[in-house]
Formats: C-alpha cells, sequence, structure tokens
C-alpha cells in the first residue's frame, strides 16, 4: 500500500534507478513493471496486425471508461468536502444489525468505484465502525451506487431495469458476505496489526461561511480531491484495459459460443473472467455488453455483480488491510454467493421465457 | 504521524500532474475537432469526451491554481510512473494511425450465429428502389427485402480457410459503445476475380443477393458483377441504433 506519509523530493534521474526503485511499494513497483511492458511492443516490428487490433481496443476502452472515472474522481471529491461525515460515522458505529444494511447502500451516497473504496473501508475502520459493516460498504459500494447504474444502463441500451437489477444483486451479495465474516472473526483477527494513518492535509485559512470566496475555496478543495483521487486510480483502470485488450487480441470468442447452451459453464467462465480483467465498475458493463449475444443474461450479470467485488488489483489492495484468513473468506463467501444468486437468476430467466 | 507534505516541496509535482491531464484534455479535443474518435467510439459518445475534456481542465486548472499539497503516494518516483502509466494510452491512441479493426479483429470474433439466426427471420420491407446502395447491417436486419435483388454495398475484403474458394467475404464491424464490444456483420461474394483484392482493402460490390450455408452459418452471398476498390470511409464502423434492442 502507499504511504502518503513520506516527503516528496524533486525529481531527478536517480529516482527511476534500480536503487531506488527498492524502497518502492508493491504497486509502484507494478505499475514500473506494467510500464516496461506496456511500451515495448511499440518497439518492434513483429505482427503488425496484432498491435494494429491491440492499439484500437485498448484505447476504445480507456475513452469509454474514463468519462466515468472522472466523474467518480469529481463527484468523490466534492462529497468528501461537503458530505456531513460525522454523522455518517456516528451512524456507522453503532453496532446494530442495521448499520450493515445501510452500509451496503452508501454507495449512492458516495459513488465511487472499488479502487477508492479499499482505502476508504479502512479509514472507516479506523474510526470505530464495525469491520462487517465496512465490508459490506467495500462490497456493495462500487455496484450500489448512481454512476455504475448509469453506465450499465448505457452499455446495455437504457435498459433500466437490467440496471436496476445489478445494483439489487450487488446489495444483496453485500449484505450476505458482510453477515458471514460477522459470524466467523472477531474485529481483533481481521485486520493487519499496522495500519497506515490517514493523509493529513495542510489546511488552508478558514474563512466565513456562505460568501463566495467560501464555495471558492471549497470547489477549489475539491476538485483537488477529485485530481488525487483520478491520478491513483486511473492506473488501475488503465492497467485492466490493457490486459482486457490483450486477452481480447488474443482469444478466440468461438470458445465462449460452444458454452452458451451452458448456463452453469457460462457463469463460471464470465465470474473467472470477472476476476482476471479486474475491470472498473463503472466501466465493466460495457465488456460484458458485449457478450449479450454470446451468453445467457445470468453469466452476464455474474460478471457485473462479481467484478467489483472481487478482482486481483482489489485482492492485492485487501491484503494490505485485512489479514490472509480473512481475505479468503471474503473472497471465497463473495464467489459462492455470486454463483449461487446467477444459478437462481438464470433459473428465473428461463423460467419465465418458457 | 509522517511528516505533512509542504507546498514548497510538492509544487512542481503538481504541475507534471497538471501537465498530464492538461495534455489529455488535448488529446481529447484534437480527437473531438477531427472526429477521429469515431475509430473508438460510436458517434453519440461525443458528449461524454467533451464531459472528459472539460473535467481534465478543471483538474488541470485546480492543480496549477491552488496552494496545497498533492498526495500521491511516497515520493517523486511514485508520482512518475503514475503519470507515465496515465500516458500510455495516448501512445496506443495515436500509434493506431487511424486504423480501424480489420482481419485480425475478424478472426478473432467470427460472426455471431445469432446474427446469422436473423436472416431468416427479418421481415421483408418494400424497397422498390433499383440497385440500392445498402450497408451490411441493413443486408443484416431486413435480408429478406433484397434477397433476390441486385444491390451495392461496401465493406473490408477478408480471405482465409474458412472462406470456400473463388469468394471473399466483406465485411464491417458494428459497434454498440466501443471498438471493445464489435461485432462482424459480413457477406460472401462471388467474382471471377476475387483473388485480385487485397487483404482488408475496401471495396464496393454490386450484385444479386443470396444465401448460402457456410459451415453451421447461413451467409448472404452477393454473385458480384462489379467489384470497385475505394477509400476508406470516414465510418469505418456501422452502429446499430441503441434503443432498438
Amino acid at each position: 500500500m502507499n504511504n502518503p506519509f513520506q516527503t516528496p523530493s524533486e525529481f531527478s534521474p536517480q529516482d527511476l534507478s534500480p536503487a531506488s526503485l527498492q524502497g518502492l511499494p508493491r504497486r509502484t513497483l507494478v505499475e514500473f513493471a506494467f510500464l516496461l511492458f506496456a511500451i515495448a511492443p511499440l518497439f518492434h516490428f513483429g505482427n503488425r496486425a496484432f498491435l494494429g487490433t491491440f492499439s484500437v481496443v485498448f484505447a476504445a476502452i480507456v475513452l469509454e471508461a474514463l468519462p466515468f472515472l472522472l466523474i467518480g474522481s469529481v463527484v468523490s471529491g466534492f462529497l468528501g468536502e461537503v458530505a456531513p461525515q460525522g454523522r455518517i460515522l456516528r451512524v456507522l458505529s453503532k453496532r446494530r444489525l442495521r448499520t450493515t444494511f445501510i452500509a451496503a447502500a452508501l454507495g449512492l451516497l458516495f459513488p465511487l468505484c472499488e479502487c477508492a473504496i479499499v482505502p476508504i473501508a479502512r479509514r472507516l475502520m479506523q474510526r470505530g465502525v464495525p469491520p462487517a459493516a465496512a465490508i459490506a460498504f467495500m462490497l456493495g459500494a462500487p455496484i450500489v451506487n448512481p454512476i455504475v447504474f448509469g453506465s450499465t444502463s448505457v452499455a446495455y441500451g437504457l435498459s433500466w431495469d437490467f440496471a436496476f437489477l445489478r445494483l439489487v444483486f450487488g446489495y444483496v451479495v453485500a449484505v450476505f458476505v458482510s453477515f458471514v465474516f460477522a459470524l466467523v472473526f472477531r474485529k481483533s483477527q481481521t485486520l493487519l496489526p499496522a495500519l497506515s494513518p490517514f493523509p493529513v492535509y495542510e489546511r488552508e485559512p478558514e474563512r466565513i461561511q456562505g460568501t463566495l470566496a467560501s464555495y471558492v475555496a471549497k470547489t477549489r478543495s475539491a476538485l483537488m480531491h477529485g485530481a488525487e483521487d483520478f491520478l491513483d486510480m486511473s492506473s488501475f483502470l488503465i492497467m485492466g484495459a490493457f490486459v482486457t485488450a490483450m486477452v481480447q487480441s488474443t482469444l478466440d470468442r468461438s470458445f465462449f459460443y460452444s458454452l452458451a447452451g451452458n448456463p452453469l459453464l457460462g457463469i463460471v467462465l464470465m465470474m473467472v473472467l470477472a476476476v482476471i480483467l479486474s475491470i472498473c465498475s463503472e466501466a465493466d458493463a460495457f465488456v460484458a455488453a458485449s457478450f449479450q449475444l454470446s451468453l445467457p443474461l445470468s453469466a452476464q450479470m455474474a460478471f457485473m455483480v462479481l467484478g467489483p467485488m472481487l478482482d486481483l488489483k482489489l485482492v492485492f489492495m485487501c491484503l494490505g488491510v485485512f489479514r490472509k484468513r480473512a481475505v479468503v473468506l471474503i473472497a471465497g463467501t463473495t464467489f459462492v454467493a455470486v454463483f449461487g444468486l446467477m444459478l437462481l437468476f438464470d433459473a428465473y430467466v428461463r423460467w419465465v421465457l418458457s | 504521524m509522517g511528516s505533512i507534505v509542504t507546498t514548497s516541496d510538492c509544487s512542481r509535482r503538481r504541475y507534471w500532474v497538471a501537465a498530464a491531464y492538461l495534455l489529455w484534455a488535448g488529446a481529447l479535443a484534437w480527437l473531438l475537432i477531427t472526429g477521429r474518435y469515431q475509430s473508438f467510439l460510436r458517434p453519440g459518445f461525443w458528449a461524454l469526451l467533451l464531459w472528459a475534456l472539460v473535467v481534465f481542465l478543471f483538474l488541470g486548472a485546480a492543480l496549477i491554481w491552488p496552494k496545497r499539497p498533492l498526495h500521491t503516494g511516497n515520493g517523486s518516483a511514485a508520482l512518475w510512473v503514475r503519470i507515465g502509466v496515465l500516458t500510455v494510452p495516448l501512445i496506443y491512441m495515436f500509434g493506431s494511425q487511424d486504423q480501424p479493426l480489420g482481419s485480425h479483429a475478424l478472426k478473432n470474433r467470427f460472426f455471431e450465429p445469432r446474427y446469422m439466426e436473423r436472416l431468416a427471420k427479418s421481415s421483408p420491407e418494400t424497397n422498390e428502389t433499383d440497385n440500392p446502395r445498402i450497408t451490411l447491417l441493413e443486408i443484416l436486419q431486413n435480408f429478406k427485402a433484397y434477397e433476390g435483388r441486385r444491390i451495392t454495398t461496401e465493406g473490408m475484403v477478408h480471405r482465409d480457410e474458412v472462406v470456400p474458394p473463388g469468394h471473399f467475404l466483406v465485411f464491417r464491424f458494428l459497434i454498440v459503445c466501443c471498438a471493445a464490444d464489435a461485432l462482424p456483420a459480413g457477406a460472401l461474394v462471388s467474382h471471377q476475380e476475387v483473388d485480385s483484392f487485397e487483404q482488408d482493402s475496401w471495396v464496393r460490390v454490386e450484385g444479386v443477393l443470396g444465401l448460402e450455408i457456410v459451415g453451421d452459418l447461413a451467409f448472404p452471398l452477393i454473385r458480384a458483377d462489379r467489384i470497385t476498390r475505394i477509400d476508406p470511409p470516414k465510418d469505418p464502423y456501422l452502429f446499430p441504433p441503441l434503443f432498438q434492442r
């Protein structure tokens, strides 16, 4: 995980030398490795046809997802600046059953994708929110939020009912997994012993509330938050898009057609794809929609429900917050819950169509 | 507690992040002004890109303007790596040189069997125009109306081991949202001189529309009497209406 507290220095060529890289967090090393890997194909003249297809698909996914990621970043910036955080924390800190139900739906107020959720969930736990509620928020918010609702609707040709169904499934799974988590673990058994403190900002001078200057200052601060969020999240999006484009440019889709008639295989396949591809929840509906003529709705829905809750980048992020046993429980329970729910959904769709 | 990042420490770092955002804003403006974004997205999505452009400008301005610090990981190396990652899509975007998806993408995707099923189900519509110029999408959507009639259509040339000898496939990609969801629409073309047309070249085909079975799939077949090489069109893809599902 990043440590935002180290004092920065001005850039010099030594910053990217092998010696200095040894002290970097794992994420930066992964990003650096990706950077080398991503640029390397541009320096050889191998399969130009592959490179052409890959370039178009990669750029297309990024261009399509970027506006939604920017919406998420800007909204989160404004929410971070103006939301009554104290009140929300007070509500969530009460150890009642309803806390979990509220937390799983908090994405409606904090429309963030999964990349931004893990550090926020960590902060919530630091502030006294029960881990089960924080996990409900972590799993639910990337799906149960208006931006994901909007992007899913657009991807499926303004199909509002399908988008709404996705939100319902996401909410149900988030609540279920957090209940299982609460039954198995106590707080001391779940978190890593050393949690990084949350960033401290250099405060600006207080201004009189309600004046133009105070509004300008708040807007400026919100945009700063948005700029930081975007820079933080965009690398996950770009790496996910890169892997997706790589898979799309190499994988023969006729393989998927052979599974189209078998809902069980189709669901499992799309769940595995969701974990591997690690696409942002604000853009994954567009990828799922590309399978709408090949695979049943249940398989597409499995992709969209599991992906924002459990993918490779999320697992790595969770390992920086929770103990390994807790991560295994969250991942395993989420996978099983989504699979079971999608089997029921598939049976319902077939019953309706028959 | 760690040390607090001060204004003087990170002012230049903020400017570099702002420069990356403004670079993106410039790239989006260029895509919108030249219309080249349609190599990646459907035409109606210009509004999303315009939104992104405006936000990038605001974020860039916010980073240049204020005196507050920027938290971006531990140190400038992490920042530079992240800025580098942010520029990777731009490199590929401009590296693609306006080249649309072609035969390579076609091989990976191939034809959706259910699209082909539409051929048999499409309802006949009256179109009395002689030799109508229609798209491959219109052939798929309304095959019965044109079956047995002389038509003109345009697309790219594809030839592989599946395509029968003496034929090539004329195809274009259908895009719902972006090139990632592209699916091909195509028709077989039979003509005496099919071998003289290069893979991925653009052609205009005129001939009589029929049906041919290749493997398990039913393909439209154009018995061509005239094939002309043409320049790539401004919009290489076909866009099915979003509201018609």
